[in-house]
């Protein structure tokens, strides 16, 4: 019973909590930059030593300086506080701060709350499966220290709290779920988006491609997309993902360009039977592409419209996987008009650069007798001439690089070859365009979806003809051609530049990532991209459509879930029985004759309860005053063998205090 | 004028609590319809931050934020059943007290009894809205606990009113039950006066002779039985043999001290009452027979010459309740 402060929380209960939440701040840390992981530790050392020492709160000056000094250190390091990562580096190195006033219960609830907050921060940089085991956790540890708070001085041991914390947390899953399932989620974003596509988003294809760019994404081999094709898999050089359409070329790049970013969409003129609808689970990256197979159409994503060069765009902003169907047309005529616009700029090249390929271009133009023919004329060239597709080709500078490669150096990767064909093919006057995206794709080998990686990444061009529309030509294929038919590992001599997934298959390594993924996958499709859409559709299978519905159901289940948990508990809270059989069966038997209105007295013994119901119901005398010898013989003189025993739990079972 | 609101409305929410607090004799066990549930600040608090990570989980579409979010909503309900579970069928077994002299404290033991599988925990009492101990009961055990009112006045002490308070196990709702319990403790009044005992207003057979410890005459030795006084074992005797040996006084000269108020007539009411109770105490440090005798006219009573300290309390109670 404690009576001197018992709101002060003792040193145990100070280093649990500044434990716990070191260890919950440490994925934090790993993600600030150098110096302020370097505060974080200072801070979080100091709060360790007065934790230990029983320190008293620093006095206000110190504590306003401080936290003066940590808010000014966040502001220039990020140039803002409002930021993801400035957001959590100041949550972090603020509860660090706080950790030195928890003297008293309500300190240490204040702390622990934010505590959970902190976790919430962390989902919001990575929703991998490795995530979950981090919440666990830390919603395991703050959850026991809660307990130990409120268990009063004669609090239980540690082993018991994580026991108790542990059992809330499992009563509390099944409402977790079911408000996962049925809470109405709300489409857009409420007040805005990070505009780096937040924490989780990679650097996917970009609006500029310069030598290199390609090949700097083909190192990695992270996953870009994940398809499913339900109507059937395309063949090989047909699998090829439309990504962003370049059409100026300046300075040695390619890039979008601005008056072409406004045109409008291309018709697309297709026979429906050459439609394929592709499910596609977008990995999160930092634009808003949506990549879809080539020619893309039109996709289920509401906010999205299609570009001028024939590429889906999202409207809307997301964080996170984006999951869609997309329908593309894999033989179609794509404008079959060119507005004189379009024209103009699909043939406008800078002056005064690369006058060899200018000279070459002009020579197919004056001796060729079709557009067709100078298409082939320009492929003969890659293919007839030594040209190597290499991951590391001899770099050509920017000046003049196209003239250096078709001449001098003939070695490149696939924006190499795009590049200079389409520079080749507007300098002999057709109008042509760099597409980048991905070529290719593996099959996981364990679901019935394929994986596009970033080291699929790929360029090639396109060249309008008349009455064929813009057509895609990949001057890669005259190179190497295994790059269309096989995939990038056999089409490039030198592999060893390739991320491992990419060049090897069959080991057991790679099975074992591949098992992964298809975890990853199913956790990503179901779990993660459990958005509007997917809730509307299946609450539609569960036959609940309207708001009504759901939030009677949503309310249902949870008072269910709740009436469930009172009765466990009123069970939990029962009186327990005793072990012993023969006390077991004489309380049984005071229970029945209690209910014929004869209730035992606590201070009643056997001898004592049995005379006072003869006097008022003699017939029971003779089975009743056996009985009561029975039990005292059998329970205080410690008479008696099993059988006997055995014999009084039968006896008893068999007597009915008739009225 | 709002303080004058504010003492009638809480007037009217205690007359209110009053109409519901039932009074209870031990034992006795409380049940659900009895026991109050809110949310503390803390509670608040954390519902506010849980609101906040909905927000953001939301804004940002993020599943894992949800279902974290989802987990401490989940948490927080049954945290409340919880708490409500710990107060639930606890046992009050009884309630025992000392009688002590006014102007001390009077301690009331009370006995709680778990009679569950499952221990309970930061039990906090309270009386009169100054805190009390904090009990924790493991399953299926008793444990008794103690709590003081001082007692200004002599007379019957009633139990205060107890406020059974509980956060556990999450401190987000704070679950309580109003306890009031027929029980009360006798306050003897307090002894005070420094006259001598009244042997000269004793009567026709009563001596007047003060008997000093020892001046006694002696009559024989004879077996210590139960119950004699310590004071009259001589030891001395009782070294030579087996047993405890006892002396024996004279009976025919044995003093009778009758205690009343004859003497008393010019002090106050309740000083002719401590004077009294300072007599008993000395007559009973003495070893002495007393008796007490008050007056009929407020519901007085005769108390038979006697020792012991069963007749001591018999007398200290009639002048408590007089």
């Amino acid at each position: 019973m404690a009576h001197a402060e018992p709101n002060r929380l003792n040193v145990r209960q100070r280093l649990w909590i500044t434990g716990s939440i070191t260890l919950l701040c440490l994925p934090q840390v790993l993600h600030l930059p150098l110096w302020l992981g370097g505060l974080a530790i200072l801070i979080y050392g100091w709060q360790w030593l007065s934790a230990w020492r029983d320190a008293p709160k620093p006095n206000f000056m110190v504590r306003i300086s401080l936290i003066v000094g940590v808010v000014a250190i966040v502001l220039t390091s990020f140039g803002q506080l409002n930021g993801l990562e400035a957001g959590s580096a100041l949550l972090v190195l603020m509860l660090g701060l706080k950790l030195s006033e928890i003297q008293h219960y309500r300190d240490g609830i204040l702390v622990l709350s934010l505590g959970y907050f902190v976790l919430i921060t962390q989902c919001l940089f990575s929703q991998s499966l490795a995530m979950i085991g981090y919440l666990v956790v830390g919603c395991w540890l703050l959850t026991a220290l809660l307990v130990d708070l409120n268990c009063g001085p004669d609090g239980p041991r540690p082993g018991i709290l994580l026991k108790t914390s542990g059992r809330l947390l499992m009563q509390a899953a099944p409402i977790a779920a079911v408000l996962f399932v049925l809470f109405p989620r709300i489409p857009a974003p409420l007040w805005g988006l990070p505009a780096d596509g937040g924490a989780t988003a990679r650097t996917g294809l970009s609006d500029t491609m310069r030598p290199g760019s390609i090949s700097r994404l083909v190192r990695s081999d992270e996953v870009a997309l994940r398809a499913r094709f339900p109507k059937g898999l395309p063949p090989p050089q047909a699998r090829y993902w439309r990504g962003p359409v370049l059409w100026r070329f300046t300075d040695g790049a390619w890039r979008i360009g601005e008056i072409p970013r406004k045109f409008p969409k291309p018709t697309i003129v297709v026979h429906p039977g050459n439609i394929t609808n592709v499910q596609i689970l977008l990995a999160p990256t930092k634009s808003d592409w949506l990549i879809a197979l080539d020619i893309p159409i039109s996709s289920s994503i509401t906010e999205a419209r299609l570009t001028g060069g024939a590429t889906l765009v999202a409207t809307q902003s997301s964080i996170g996987p984006r999951r869609y169907r997309a329908r593309s047309a894999t033989r179609a005529i794509m404008q079959p008009q060119l507005p004189l616009l379009i024209r103009h700029y699909a043939t406008a090249l800078p002056d005064n650069i690369n006058p060899r390929a200018r000279a070459l271009a002009a020579r197919w133009r004056q001796t060729a007798d079709s557009p067709r023919a100078i298409i082939q004329r320009a492929l003969a060239l890659f293919h007839n001439q030594p040209f190597v597709y290499t991951l590391t080709p001899t770099r050509t500078g920017q000046h003049n690089s196209i003239d250096r490669f078709l001449f001098e150096t003939r070695e490149g990767f696939c924006e190499h070859y795009a590049s200079a064909f389409t520079f080749l093919m507007r300098a002999a006057g057709l109008p042509a365009r760099v597409v980048t995206g991905y070529l290719g794709g593996t099959p996981s080998t364990v679901g019935d979806y394929w994986l596009v990686r970033s080291s699929d990444a790929h360029a090639w061009s396109e060249v309008w003809l008349r009455g064929a529309g813009w057509v895609r030509i990949d001057p890669t294929a005259a190179v190497a051609p295994q790059r269309v038919q096989t995939g990038i590992a056999a089409a490039l001599a030198d592999d060893s530049a390739l991320p491992y997934m990419t060049r090897s298959t069959g080991s057991v390594w790679y099975r074992l990532q591949m098992l992964w993924d298809g975890i990853n996958t199913g956790w990503s499709r179901w779990f993660l991209a459990y958005g509007p859409k997917l809730q509307a559709r299946f609450l539609s299978l569960l036959g609940l459509t309207n708001w009504r519905d759901i939030l009677f159901t949503l309310t249902g289940l949870v008072v269910g879930i709740l009436v469930l948990l009172s009765i466990w508990l009123a069970w939990q809270t029962r009186r327990p029985a005793p072990t012993d059989p023969i006390q077991r069966a004489w309380l049984s038997l005071c229970k029945r004759l209690g209910r014929r209105g004869f209730d035992r007295a606590p201070h009643e013994g056997p001898q004592a309860y049995c005379n006072r119901i003869i006097r008022q119901r003699p017939d029971w005398r003779k089975t009743l005053v056996p009985l009561t010898r029975q039990y005292i013989a059998l329970r205080y003189a410690d008479q008696g063998n099993t059988a006997t025993r055995r014999r009084f739990v039968r006896e008893v079972a068999r007597f009915r205090p008739r009225k | 004028m709002l303080a004058k609101l504010r003492a009638g409305l809480g007037a009217r929410i205690q007359r209110a609590i009053d109409r519901r607090i039932p009074v209870q004799t031990p034992p006795f066990t409380i049940y659900s319809d009895k026991i109050y549930i809110l949310p503390t600040c803390s509670g608040l608090y954390f519902a506010l931050l849980v609101l906040v990570m909905l927000l953001g989980s939301l804004n940002y579409s993020n599943s894992l934020g949800f279902a974290l979010t989802f987990t401490l909503v989940g948490l927080g309900l049954v945290a409340m059943h919880h708490t409500q579970h710990n107060l639930l069928r606890l046992r009050l077994l009884a309630v025992d007290a000392k009688p002590v002299f006014a102007g001390e404290t009077a301690r009331f033991k009370l006995t709680f009894s778990n009679e569950s599988c499952v221990p309970r925990y930061a039990i906090r009492i309270s009386t009169h809205g100054r805190p009390g101990p904090s009990l924790s009961i493991i399953a299926n055990a008793e444990l008794s606990t103690q709590v003081a009112r001082p007692a200004s006045r002599r007379g019957r002490l009633a139990c205060p009113r107890l406020r059974l308070d509980t956060t556990y196990p999450l401190g987000l709702f704070n679950a309580w039950h109003w306890m009031e319990i027929d029980a009360s403790v006798i306050i003897y009044p307090r002894p005070a006066g420094d006259l001598p005992l009244p042997w000269h207003s004793s009567g026709t057979e009563r001596t007047t002779r003060a008997i000093a410890h020892g001046d006694a005459e002696f009559s024989g030795h004879r077996g210590y039985v139960p119950g004699d006084s310590p004071r009259q074992i001589d030891w001395k005797a009782s070294a030579r043999s087996d047993t405890l040996i006892v002396t024996r006084h004279h009976a025919g000269y044995e003093q009778q001290l009758w205690l009343g108020t004859e003497a008393l007539r010019h002090l106050a009411p309740e000083a002719r009452l401590s004077q009294l109770a300072r007599w008993v105490l000395t007559a009973d440090a003495a070893g002495l027979r007393y008796g007490l005798e008050l007056p009929d006219a407020y519901n007085g009573k005769t108390l038979p010459p006697d020792s012991g300290s069963a007749h001591r309390h018999a007398c200290l109670t009639a002048l408590a309740l007089y």
